[in-house]
């Protein structure tokens, strides 16, 4: 199976490796053509003007939008459309726990989560004086169950929200959500749940109505879609309760304003969307999703499972390399990062750079896990729908060549 | 790009000039790479007479490029006047480094050293 015809970059560079997908991947002509497409016969604002094109824009950017909640499992409306999964959970903190959490209330994240859920509930804890509480991780890099049944009965009712990254983007762990929210109902804590999954959405089909967690935000560009969309899926009931505002103000998102106050919009669509919306990139990730369905997410999740667990058994053999994250294919998903003993990630990416394979070097916007393991940095191969296991046989034959230059 | 890696990068990399730590009054800073994790602690002596730097040793963890700059840096500076050294720009490192280019994505790593020497020496001048 190899999807790689469908992506022009492939193309312009045929024999390239890319193994960067984590941080983003490639996008398929379909998504650009519909881009492009989209510019060239039906631009113009939505949800303003009564002329052709602005019906044009406005239906291709309603359509869009509900084919990208669909491919979720959510309704229309609790999908709000942010730039990326950072805005996306940014949102969460102003929209909802701005309003809602007080001084000592408790925010409980993973030691593994990437930056994006972390500094927001950090500056939010500026304002609210709330406290963010990490979850230890077991020695493989796997959230601590056990530390987590700990932390639910020592905070308690005190407990407002727990948001966790749904796979690592560092250590490629799966989290178990499912056993995460059975967890939280039986210490019997009454809080929201947010999953962070931009490293989920582009490798496993997402039921959203399904999970039992409040929030859901990914990134479209790590999914085949263009840059600058993503969206956080929020549970109708807490959009329609008081709970929830809005967290951009502006044209859009209003019902009526006047010289001294303003109604928002009570259209649950259109309530938290201020300003002109991204319409081409909602086009772009609606094709995008159109052409992960049309391939199937079950596949596409089991064709990384076999990459992965191929790049687990090669790199394995290089004596040089250490793994980090479970070593168990089954509790991991789409990337595999490691570190090269006795040569500092950047100058193995370097090397592999010169034999066309991309990877990620660094530490992948998760230092406080890479701090409390003591890594420096590390290299990072993920994968997505077109990767092969030629481009794998490339890595390890590139990695190789370290050795020999830095002896 | 496949001549970043020249032997002179590789052996500053391997044996570092002035790595250490400095005893007695001194200046020090340390600086991050926060994309990579690169890290580099400088201690520094100013004559404040000659104004000239009189001193520098230096530590840190990262890549070759980071390091090796660092290094040769350090060989280039001391005892130079500190007017000289606020003047340094990414092109004499490029010169010390016996580089034409360096990727952008390597740009941070060659000027970590640099940055950090500069940071130090405007603020105490400021003083």
């Amino acid at each position: 199976m190899s999807y790689k015809q469908d992506f022009p970059i492939f193309t312009t560079y045929p024999q390239l490796a890319y193994l960067d997908n984590s941080a983003t991947t490639q996008k398929p002509q379909v998504v650009l053509d519909a881009m492009n497409n989209y510019y060239a016969t039906s631009c113009a604002n939505v949800h303003r003007g009564v002329h052709l094109l602005s019906d044009l824009s406005t239906t291709a950017f309603d359509q869009s939008k509900g084919k990208i909640a669909t491919f979720f499992g959510a309704k229309n409306h609790e999908l709000i459309i942010t730039r990326n999964a950072t805005e996306a959970l940014n949102g969460i903190a102003y929209g909802w726990a701005s309003h809602n959490l007080q001084a000592d209330d408790v925010i409980l994240v993973s030691l593994m989560e990437h930056h994006a859920n972390i500094v927001p509930w950090q500056e939010l804890s500026k304002r609210n004086h709330t406290k963010l509480i990490f979850i230890n991780l077991t020695a493989d890099g796997q959230i601590d169950l056990a530390d987590f049944e700990d932390k639910l009965s020592t905070f308690k009712e005190k407990i407002k929200l727990v948001s966790l990254i749904h796979v690592s983007n560092t250590l490629g762990t799966l989290n178990p959500i499912g056993e995460i929210v059975t967890l939280i109902k039986k210490h019997k804590i009454n809080c929201r749940i947010a999953i962070d999954g931009a490293q989920s959405a582009p490798h496993l089909k997402i039921n959203f109505s399904k999970m039992g967690v409040d929030f859901y935000a990914f990134s479209g560009h790590k999914m085949l879609g263009p840059m600058g969309v993503g969206g956080l899926l929020v549970k109708e009931e807490l959009l329609q309760s008081e709970e929830m505002k809005p967290w951009l103000f502006g044209g859009g998102m209003i019902e009526s304003v006047y010289q001294d106050q303003t109604i928002f919009n009570s259209d649950l669509s259109e309530r938290f969307v201020a300003g002109t919306p991204d319409v081409a990139s909602v086009v772009g990730l609606a094709a995008a999703c159109d052409y992960l369905d049309n391939i199937g997410m079950d596949k596409i999740e089991s064709h990384e499972r076999q990459l992965t667990t191929y790049a687990l058994q090669e790199l394995s053999k290089i004596p040089e390399i250490k793994i980090i994250g479970p070593l168990d294919p089954e509790k991991r998903l789409s990337s595999v990062a490691f570190i090269y003993d006795g040569v500092h990630a950047h100058d193995v990416a370097q090397v592999l750079n010169q034999d066309e394979v991309a990877v990620r070097s660094g530490h992948h916007c998760t230092m406080p896990l890479h701090l409390s393991c003591g890594w420096v940095a590390t290299v990072r191969a993920s994968f997505s729908v077109y990767s092969t296991t030629e481009d794998i046989d490339k890595l390890i034959l590139a990695l190789k060549k370290v050795k020999t230059i830095f002896k | 790009m496949s001549d970043l890696f020249t032997q002179i990068i590789l052996d500053e990399a391997k044996n570092p000039a002035h790595y250490g730590t400095l005893t007695g009054d001194h200046l020090k800073t340390a600086k991050y790479n926060p994309s990579c994790g690169d890290m580099i602690q400088i201690a520094l002596r100013i004559d404040d007479q000659k104004q000239i730097l009189a001193d520098l040793k230096w530590t840190g963890q990262g890549c070759s490029i980071s390091m090796a700059a660092m290094s040769l840096l350090s060989q280039e500076i001391i005892g130079k006047p500190i007017t000289q050294i606020l003047q340094l720009t990414h092109q004499e490192m490029l010169g010390f480094l016996d580089l034409e280019s360096i990727a952008p994505g390597r740009l941070k790593c060659m000027m970590i050293g640099l940055t950090a020497v500069q940071n130090l020496l405007s603020e105490n001048q400021k003083k």
